[in-house]
């Protein structure tokens, strides 16, 4: 038995499908005529991600304007806002011995006060003062508090 | 060619085109269609050019084959960015054969609803040449063409393809055989 022989069964099989699908064919003129299945799913497909992505967005939009107005300092200043404070700011002691005390973070610098409007002897407690004997430095000390001095 | 030309020689190997255009999309009738009706409009207006080294039935099959490549390409693209299925893997999409099944009158509906899942467990490139040189009617030659592979490696898959397929359906095994 040849091979062709042996591929009969085969050869009718593949026949009988090819004959069932024919029936199915179009013709030319309907193929070219009919609206790709895929455009309309497309057309189904991108506004489903169109919607996700402006949400998106808008949600990005409201953080960035959130997050970045005002600005700058001067934009603070101009609007009469407080600079905001977070725990992170490094806060200085209410005691602190110098003018500039109320100074808490560095946006305070824009808030200082003129230097005009200093005391004269501001400078003098930017400079340390020398080192006295040991026993004198404990009075020094006493009297250096803001609280002792008041008191005294 | 001219373009009257080109139709009617589109027209004589359209059904045998749907059938290999089905068996790239897995049987899926509406984006088999698609790919036929792309690969169509691909030879119209020029973009498959027909040189005549190969029959004309080779060419449009080449193009055919190619077509459903880049639409399953785009297809694979478009379903990791929506993140879903596309609608070839979509079960309601297959259409033609089980919901034919029941329907008395029409058996040889069933018989080919068991060579196309036969097919279904082939391997692609047993599948493709078994489909081009049984369905598609073209020699060992020219499907090892259109699949793209070598004449031997061809006929490899050729062989072990019907071998395979003979073991699925024993009642297309060769006469002489069935009665040993």
């Amino acid at each position: 038995m040849s091979e062709r022989d042996d591929d009969r069964p085969l050869r009718a099989a593949f026949a009988r499908l090819r004959e069932h699908e024919a029936k199915r064919a179009p013709a030319l003129e309907q193929l070219l005529a009919r609206k790709p299945s895929d455009a309309r799913a497309q057309r189904l497909r991108w506004p489903r991600l169109a919607l996700p992505l402006a949400g998106a967005a808008a949600a990005g939009l409201v953080w960035w304007i959130s997050t970045s107005a005002p600005s700058t300092p001067g934009d603070r200043l101009a609007t009469g806002d407080s600079p905001q404070r977070s725990e992170h700011t490094p806060q200085l002691p209410d005691d602190a011995p110098i003018a500039l005390g109320s100074l808490r973070s560095p946006t305070d610098v824009l808030l200082a006060p003129p230097l005009a409007s200093l005391p004269r002897d501001f400078s003098r407690s930017l400079i340390p003062a020398p080192r006295a004997p040991a026993s004198a430095r404990d009075e020094h000390h006493s009297l250096s508090s803001p609280a002792r001095r008041f008191s005294a | 060619m001219t373009r009257a030309e080109l139709e009617e020689a589109l027209a004589g190997v359209l059904a045998v085109g749907r059938g290999w255009a089905l068996a790239q999309t897995r049987w899926n009738a509406a984006e088999a269609d698609d790919v036929l009706q792309a690969s169509v409009l691909k030879v119209l207006d020029g973009r498959a050019r027909f040189a005549e080294r190969s029959s004309f039935r080779t060419f449009v099959f080449g193009v055919i084959r190619q077509t459903a490549r880049e639409r399953r390409r785009r297809a694979l693209v478009r379903s990791l960015i929506l993140l879903r299925p596309s609608a070839s893997d979509e079960p309601a999409a297959r259409a033609g054969f089980a919901d034919l099944a029941p329907d008395a009158r029409l058996a040889s509906a069933r018989e080919s609803a068991r060579l196309v899942a036969a097919l279904e467990q082939l391997p692609a490139r047993q599948r493709e040449i078994l489909h081009l040189v049984f369905y598609g009617e073209l020699t060992i030659e020219e499907a090892s063409r259109v699949a793209g592979v070598a004449l031997g490696t061809a006929r490899t898959h050729y062989a072990r393809g019907k071998q395979r397929l003979r073991e699925l359906l024993p009642d297309l095994a060769p006469t002489g055989a069935a009665d040993e």
